[in-house]
């Protein structure tokens, strides 16, 4: 699994940090601007619950063998 | 229609708005709004998808589509090429001043330039080492009162809490808050003539610490904004200006009200009450779904465009208002939306809104919820309404209760 930040879909609520800071890590302005990463094993259900609290649906997580989903 | 017999003449509808859209819903003054603002705005979206209402909304004078559906709502935040915040906030204008409020009152490019300077400052990390004041602060208006047996939360607790909080950003002696609570109080629901008053004395009293400020700098918030830049330059006056004002206005009566919601909640509810008082680790949760369940707020855009957007077609300039509790409380998003449900999740709710203009404050609001909530279901003991309260909201862009009495055993 695989997840990435749609462009300028970021504004800032910090939610994914703040559910799953261990998968989703903000830079010093508080924004999710992280390069496409592969979310480490074990941490899955933790990506999917941190992509699912953010209010503006701006991470996308991608399975190798799926569709993007927005994780709804 | 409504009974204009004691409203004065009735405002004009634009020509460009069919009949059959029209709604006449006044936020300044619908009875079922202030009866019970979440409830009433959930009846308009059951009756239709949009409206256009012809009552002017605050100070621009003009009326405004309202849109009730959540994707609609948020789809219009996140477009702000579209939909510009710019100028219909004219504070500065209502007397005769060339500043506006900066950042919500500013469109992109210009906007992100702001905000650049802005998030650094208020984002979780920032905010993080303001535990321990907020806390103390929370400690500090709660101590009188654990002598008594009840109060009026709104006036010892809602009110003062965030302004002290305020007077911590900006470094300034504790014995300024009533003044300020004060002045708040008028800006935001003052009659028009004391609003203008009260605006004037707020913008000269924050001139007076800016100057202070740039004479002798201090590593309070205000002092940081002062030393930034912006495009190569410093800040002009204009902008201080601008800034100050927005730093006093967003974050003071929007967590007072948010506070009133959420202390009536809990005072309604000896159960759910309990449950925090038991275990605070669920507290974040439940200030999470306290937030989700009373959204104070309701934004407002501007077409920058002639634009055909959910099924109505809006002219240039026209206003549009946006409660977003109608996204936090969207049926189609939210499981039960009517029941506060603490353990609920995911829980994206809209209640700092959605898109660029993402509430600055919100990672500083949510610690002063979090630490009002924690101090009175640590250091108070259980609290009610007291019998016979009635508790009533006012107010149109940010709806609040007038007042919430609080009764409890003495310990």
């Amino acid at each position: 699994m695989r997840f990435r930040v749609k462009e300028n879909a970021c504004v800032g609520h910090a939610r994914c940090a703040t559910v799953a800071p261990e998968v989703y890590v903000l830079d010093d302005d508080g924004y999710l601007r992280m390069q496409p990463t592969v979310v480490p094993a074990g941490l899955e259900q933790s990506a999917l619950r941190g992509a699912r609290a953010c209010p503006e649906r701006a991470i996308v997580l991608e399975d190798h063998d799926s569709a993007p989903s927005e994780g709804r | 229609m409504p009974n204009a017999a004691d409203k004065g003449p009735l405002p004009e509808v634009p020509s460009h708005v069919p009949a059959e859209l029209v709604e006449w819903f006044d936020f300044k003054s619908d009875e079922g709004f202030h009866a019970d603002p979440h409830h009433r705005l959930e009846e308009l979206r059951r009756k239709r998808t949009v409206f256009f209402t012809p009552f002017s909304r605050g100070l621009t004078g003009l009326g405004t589509w309202v849109f009730t559906r959540g994707k609609d709502l948020r789809a219009i935040l996140q477009d702000p090429e579209t939909f510009a915040s710019s100028g219909i906030r004219p504070f500065g204008k209502a007397i005769g001043d060339t500043w506006s409020l900066i950042p919500i009152d500013v469109d992109p490019p210009m906007h992100a330039k702001y905000r650049q300077i802005l998030n650094p400052l208020f984002s979780p990390a920032s905010i993080k080492p303001l535990e321990e004041a907020i806390a103390g602060r929370a400690s500090e208006l709660t101590a009188p009162l654990r002598e008594s047996s009840g109060c009026e939360f709104m006036e010892s607790f809602a009110r003062p809490f965030p302004v002290s909080i305020f007077l911590e950003l900006f470094g300034l002696p504790i014995a300024e808050m009533w003044h300020l609570v004060e002045l708040n109080k008028q800006i935001i629901g003052g009659a028009p003539d004391r609003q203008v008053v009260a605006i004037k004395t707020l913008r000269d009293y924050l001139r007076g610490e800016l100057a202070s400020r740039r004479a002798a700098p201090r590593n309070d918030i205000i002092s940081q904004i002062i030393r930034a830049s912006v495009d190569g330059r410093s800040f002009n006056d204009d902008e201080l200006m601008g800034l100050s004002f927005t730093l006093f206005l967003a974050g003071l009566d929007t967590v007072t009200s948010t506070l009133s919601y959420v202390f009536r909640y809990l005072a309604e509810h000896p159960i759910q009450q309990g449950r925090l008082r038991e275990d605070q680790e669920l507290v974040p949760h439940a200030v999470e779904e306290l937030l989700r369940s009373f959204n104070v707020i309701t934004t407002g855009r501007r077409a920058t465009r002639d634009v055909d957007f959910g099924g109505v077609h809006i002219k240039e300039g026209d206003n549009i208002a946006l409660p977003v509790s109608l996204i936090s409380r969207d049926p189609e998003e939210f499981a039960d939306p009517d029941t506060v449900d603490f353990d609920r999740s995911p829980n994206r709710h809209a209640a700092f809104g959605n898109g660029i203009h993402r509430c600055l404050g919100s990672h500083l609001a949510r610690r002063e919820l979090l630490a009002a909530v924690r101090e009175w279901t640590t250091h108070m003991p259980p609290y009610v309404l007291s019998p016979s309260s009635a508790p009533r909201s006012s107010g149109a862009s940010v709806v609040s209760l007038n007042e919430l009495r609080l009764s409890w055993s003495k310990q």
